[in-house]
């Protein structure tokens, strides 16, 4: 909404400056988001002469022009075609800001010749769009600092945002009233209108019983106009904010549309066949309108039309055919209310964004509908001339009188504080409403431009509002007697350790987008279509993701687009299974590729790094299951992971048959392939549900513990065996050996090649041993080894490697 | 005097030998010579018992004491050996402690900052006595329009875009637009007093350097007896305050409208341009952090509260803008580009846990 001030002063009388006026506005609610001030803005420009042009040594299309100033002889380069000695023009000097080009002026050499400043354009001056040359001021102007009255800009624009509850902003006059209000000013009493009729319309206008019963419609007919341009006060007071005045009829009704918050339609009485008809449209009928686009309407919309067809989308757009132009000499005004949401509805079916839709579906002012059409009638008699009809309305005119029973105390009960009794009587009186007094409630009759005030609440707002939110005083929030608990959830607590579990383990967290492409997930499984986003932001991102992977591979992709190589990444956040609530839930996952950063990355000069490989995928996940208290003995490994994972490089964490807790191993080159990726990437995925929820915090008190002073014997074993035998069941069958003092067993060579029969591997397994009662004796050892070579050899025919 | 061996030429031929050795095998070799089981001093020891009485005396002095000369002397000139030793290795052995080494693991890997951030936040509401809930990312029109008070004709629709999807079992699905769903869920689900934050995912169709078309929220919630706006304005200044790491904040509170809060205000915070520096909480211009209000007496009927007998605050503010203020980044998309080389230099360190007691921050 833009208004200028002296339009402001039209309703309001206040001496108040504009930066009060504009501190105001946004104390009371009527957010200011941009003002326009010329004595801000034009302040270093000052009006010229040219007095002499010479030809631009260098250049054939510059000219040198020397300008008398009220800073005296000033020279400057300029291209436009337009100069000529005596020319009045606006100069700006050096280090003046050209509002049009959104730039401070610097002094330069223009192909070697100094220019003290510029000439501006109207496009420079951001006055319009026009830069054929340089703007020529009125030859009678005097060399002076005043350049307001000669470019008529002396008027500051105000842009304020308003709420969708305020309809009753939307015109200045609201906006004057609530200032008054606020004590900026006083509001000036609304001219009356003086009317004289003579005639009745002839042509029949009727509402049909298919449209929504709170319609209420007026008519005025005016003989013999004469359509003209607009006078050019009105004319200004149009473009200042915005719009290109048309002729004096359309004019006249987008004025009132913005002083008044009045929408009014005109239509062109003549084109009008036989009579007029509020009435639903048919399936299929269609409107060219006045925005020179046919829509195609349907049994909701509600529409004007004649003998012929429809003439306008009602409260929304008039129709082209009935429109007024230049020729037009008998003109109908219509002022109306219409339902709002009949209105919303249609506009957003037919996509049509007005000034009159914008108001009519917030809600106009019922109240003032006649008023408002006796306005316009004689606005236009003013300036057009002619004759005015009777008036004539259809419907049912709106006299509700809406009252609110308003408890006094709702003020400190909503706001903590509590204002005097006069103050608040004084503040609701000032915005229109009307008071009648019982004990300590107050029957508040709300005014029939406010369509937001229902309860309580909002009379409490409009208290707030206007009395100014500095008076609500901090009151500080009860706090619990003592230690505060904790507030964080186990899945909660988990989340976060989780991060900096993984972060601490060298990977870089991302957020990526909870949306992908189809195409990219479609890699990795089977969309559901529930999931697809009826209205996506663009093909990439139009399917609500089911795995996290494959955003990871984007992003690896992304990184190595721009030169990245060593790439660790890792994302936990919500996945959808389907659209319920229940549905959701949460993985962490993670990618690593490249050369283990850790160690020093691509270019170690201690000669350390080495390839990422699944054991990198494998130790993040353990990392987190053990952060968690899931010890290594506590799930086991399988090997039928998800179908984008490499079938023999991956493994699958499950407790129990059906519990999978997630996922590890390098991703399938087919996947890589597809997203153009030529190097191998290791994966994991872990179902952080699961592992919240299938585990409970660690015991804080631990169980006892003994140490040991006597020294432990380590015992190192290189068996031969068969290739596919896994080392998880070898492990398992040591540590089933009923000995207390096998204290640990590590794994520390894998061999097959030179030496190792073709279908068999040797495994190097290291056994500490730990006695805790004394020493061991030699044979006491030997004892312990034959029978970890006897369990093995029995369990796998392993070998003991010579 | 009695007569016994003399021991002095033995002492002198010693000595001169332990003062030539070259290296330390020829110093073992003297020990055994002299010291071991056959050598000299070993000898003359064994030789004192067969003496007469009267000298047996003075010449085991003389022995033990030559042994005990030798004895040191030898250990003198190991120690010398030994030290002059590993002055030679160590003297060709130096490193150019100049190199540079790789990061490691723990300055690698970084926490993201909307991770970080919702953190912070976390831990100041916490203090105030906040729990932490959540909510579904997808939501239908139910909880993240009708029950707040945003029927379909309403205006305010426009004020969002939102994102649809298909719809399941006659039910509207679509992905919330803010968090405030959160608090008719919470609301449903427990009985007053209640004080929640809800951090999470929120979407809008939208895309420019400061709207993406998914971004985060925090909601709060407090539904209590007594709750009012004077709390509300003291909840937001300490949570600025704490948010910010500043003593004092000029704040602005301003009316506005939101369908699910009566009154409702937005907040800003005063700021001014230092070079390319912004500094928050002092200065002439506004900026908008977070809007709020009291909840409205509808919403409270929707979800079975008796507005006469309850109250409640709410406010939602946006994490990627908090954290765009505080830590000065420019464009909301990086965040979500997954950038290694603007996570690297945006990012958190895994140990920077924030904590009040520590400092958020700092």
């Amino acid at each position: 909404m833009k208004f200028t001030l002296s339009w402001l002063k039209d309703h309001l009388d206040t001496n108040a400056s504009l930066d009060e006026i504009c501190n105001k506005l946004n104390m009371i609610g009527l957010e200011v988001e941009d003002v326009f001030d010329p004595s801000e803005i034009y302040k270093d420009f000052t009006v010229c002469e040219i007095s002499s042009i010479k030809n631009h040594p260098d250049a054939d299309k510059l000219k040198i022009c020397t300008l008398n100033t009220v800073n005296g002889i000033q020279d400057v380069v300029c291209g436009a075609n337009n100069v000529r000695i005596g020319m009045k023009a606006v100069f700006a000097p050096e280090g003046s800001y050209i509002p049009g080009l959104s730039m401070t002026l610097q002094a330069t050499k223009i192909r070697g010749i100094k220019s003290n400043g510029m000439l501006l354009s109207e496009r420079e001056l951001s006055l319009s769009d026009e830069h054929d040359g340089i703007l020529e001021l009125d030859p009678k102007s005097q060399i002076s600092n005043n350049i307001y009255d000669q470019i008529n800009k002396s008027d500051p624009v105000i842009e304020i945002s308003i709420t969708p509850n305020r309809s009753d902003a939307l015109g200045v006059r609201g906006i004057a009233r609530d200032l008054s209000a606020a004590n900026i000013g006083k509001l000036k009493p609304l001219k009356a209108t003086k009317i004289i009729s003579k005639y009745d319309i002839q042509k029949e206008i009727k509402i049909n019983k298919d449209v929504e019963s709170n319609i209420y419609a007026s008519f005025r007919l005016i003989k013999n106009v004469k359509n003209c341009d607009s006078p050019k006060w009105l004319k200004s007071r149009l473009e200042a904010i915005g719009l290109r005045p048309i002729n004096a009829l359309v004019d006249v009704t987008n004025y009132l549309t913005y002083d008044l918050n009045r929408p009014l339609h005109v239509f062109d009485y003549d084109k009008i066949n036989k009579g007029l008809e509020i009435r639903k449209a048919k399936a299929g009928e269609k409107i060219l309108a006045l925005d020179d686009k046919e829509y195609e309407l349907s049994r909701s919309h509600t529409i004007f039309s004649d003998d012929k067809s429809p003439e306008s989308i009602a409260g929304i757009i008039g129709g082209k055919r009935t429109g007024c132009d230049n020729g037009t000499e008998n003109v109908l005004v219509e002022s109306a209310v219409w339902d709002k949401i009949n209105i919303a509805n249609t506009g957003r079916e037919l996509n049509i964004n007005s000034d009159a839709r914008y108001r009519n579906e917030r809600g106009i002012d019922h109240g003032f509908n006649d008023n408002g059409l006796d306005k316009a009638v004689e606005m236009i008699k003013e300036i057009c001339g002619g004759e005015i009809s009777n008036k004539k309305s259809v419907g049912k005119p709106l006299n509700r009188q809406e009252k609110i029973n308003f408890n006094l105390d709702e003020v400190s009960r909503l706001l903590g504080i509590s204002f005097k009794k006069s103050d608040i009587t004084q503040i609701l009186i000032g915005l229109g409403f009307s008071l009648s007094e019982k004990n300590n409630k107050i029957e508040v009759t709300i005014p029939s431009w406010r369509h937001d005030i229902s309860e309580n609440a909002c009379i409490v707002e409009e208290i707030m509002r206007i009395k100014g939110t500095d008076n609500i005083v901090p009151i500080p929030l009860k706090k619990s007697v003592g230690v505060s608990s904790k507030k964080l959830n186990r899945a909660q607590k988990i989340r976060f350790n989780v991060k900096r579990v993984l972060a601490s383990r060298g990977m870089m967290e991302i957020v990526s987008y909870s949306f992908i492409s189809d195409k990219i997930a479609k890699l990795f499984y089977q969309v559901n279509d529930d999931l697809r986003l009826l209205n996506p932001i663009s093909m990439e991102l139009n399917v609500m993701r089911q795995l996290l992977m494959p955003s990871l591979l984007l992003s690896v992709k992304k990184n190595l687009d721009k030169g990245q190589k060593d790439i660790s990444l890792f994302e936990i956040s919500n996945c959808y299974t389907g659209v319920n609530p229940e549905d959701q839930f949460e993985f962490a996952s993670g990618v690593r590729l490249g050369k283990a950063i850790s160690h020093g990355g691509n270019n170690d000069w201690r000669g350390n790094s080495r390839d990422y490989d699944s054991f990198d995928a494998k130790e993040d996940i353990i990392a987190i299951l053990r952060s968690v208290g899931i010890d290594d003995g506590n799930y086991k490994i399988t090997r039928d992971a998800p179908q984008y994972y490499h079938p023999g490089k991956s493994g699958v964490i499950r407790q129990g048959p059906v519990n999978v807790l997630g996922h590890f191993g390098e991703i399938h080159p087919t996947i890589l392939q597809d997203l153009d990726i030529d190097t191998p990437i290791f994966a994991f995925e872990i179902f952080m549900d699961k592992i919240s929820s299938k585990t409970r915090a660690k015991l804080r008190v631990r169980p006892g513990f003994t140490i040991s002073n006597f020294m432990p014997v380590t015992r190192d074993f290189a068996f031969v065996i068969n290739k596919d035998t896994k080392a998880e069941e070898i492990l398992h069958v040591i540590k089933r050996i009923k000995n207390t003092m096998i204290e640990d067993i590590k794994i520390f060579d894998i061999y097959s090649g030179k030496n190792i029969p073709k279908n068999k591997k040797s495994i190097g397994v290291s056994v500490i041993i730990q006695p805790y009662e004394k020493t061991l004796t030699d044979p006491e050892i030997e004892e312990i080894s034959k029978m970890i070579i006897s369990e093995i050899g029995n369990k796998f025919e392993a070998e003991i490697r010579s | 005097m009695s007569k016994f061996p003399d021991i002095s030429n033995l002492r002198v031929k010693l000595l001169k030998e332990i003062r030539d050795i070259k290296s330390l095998d020829q110093l073992d070799n003297i020990r055994i010579s002299a010291l071991g089981k056959k050598g000299a001093v070993t000898s003359l020891l064994k030789n004192i018992s067969s003496q007469t009485i009267e000298v047996r005396k003075d010449f085991g002095e003389q022995v033990n004491a030559l042994k005990k000369q030798i004895t040191d002397e030898i250990e003198i000139c190991k120690s010398a050996m030994q030290q002059a030793d590993i002055a030679k290795k160590i003297s060709q052995d130096t490193i150019d402690v100049t190199l540079p080494l790789t990061n490691t693991n723990l300055e690698n890997g970084k926490i993201h900052p909307i991770s970080q951030v919702t953190e912070e936040i976390i831990e100041i509401f916490s203090d105030m006595g906040f729990d932490i809930a959540e909510g579904p990312d997808i939501e239908d029109e139910h909880h993240n329009f009708n029950s707040l008070n945003i029927p379909e004709s309403h205006p305010a629709r426009q004020m969002v875009d939102t994102f649809y999807l298909p719809g399941k079992d006659g039910n509207s699905r679509l992905l919330r637009t803010h968090t405030s769903p959160v608090q008719i869920r919470t609301m449903m689900r427990e009985e007053p007093p209640i004080r929640i934050i809800a951090p999470g995912r929120t979407y809008r169709s939208d895309s420019d350097q400061t709207h993406t078309p998914m971004f985060h929220q925090v909601e709060g919630l407090v539904i209590d007896e007594d709750a009012n706006m004077g709390q509300l304005k003291w909840c937001l200044e300490e949570f600025c305050k704490a948010f910010f790491e500043v003593d004092n904040i000029k704040m602005r509170l301003r009316p506005s409208y939101f369908p699910f809060t009566e009154p409702s205000l937005e907040v800003d915070i005063a700021c001014q341009k230092d070079k390319n520096r912004l500094i928050v909480g002092e200065g002439t211009d506004w900026l908008e952090v977070l809007g709020s209000g009291m909840v409205h007496p509808q919403v409270l009927r929707n979800v079975n509260l008796d507005p006469s007998k309850y109250k409640g605050f709410a406010f939602g503010l946006g994490i990627d803008r908090l954290a765009m203020l505080k830590y000065g980044m420019t464009d909301l998309r990086s965040f979500f580009d997954s950038d290694l080389r603007w996570l690297r230099h945006y990012g958190f360190q895994a140990l920077d846990i924030p904590s009040l007691s520590r400092g958020l921050s700092e």
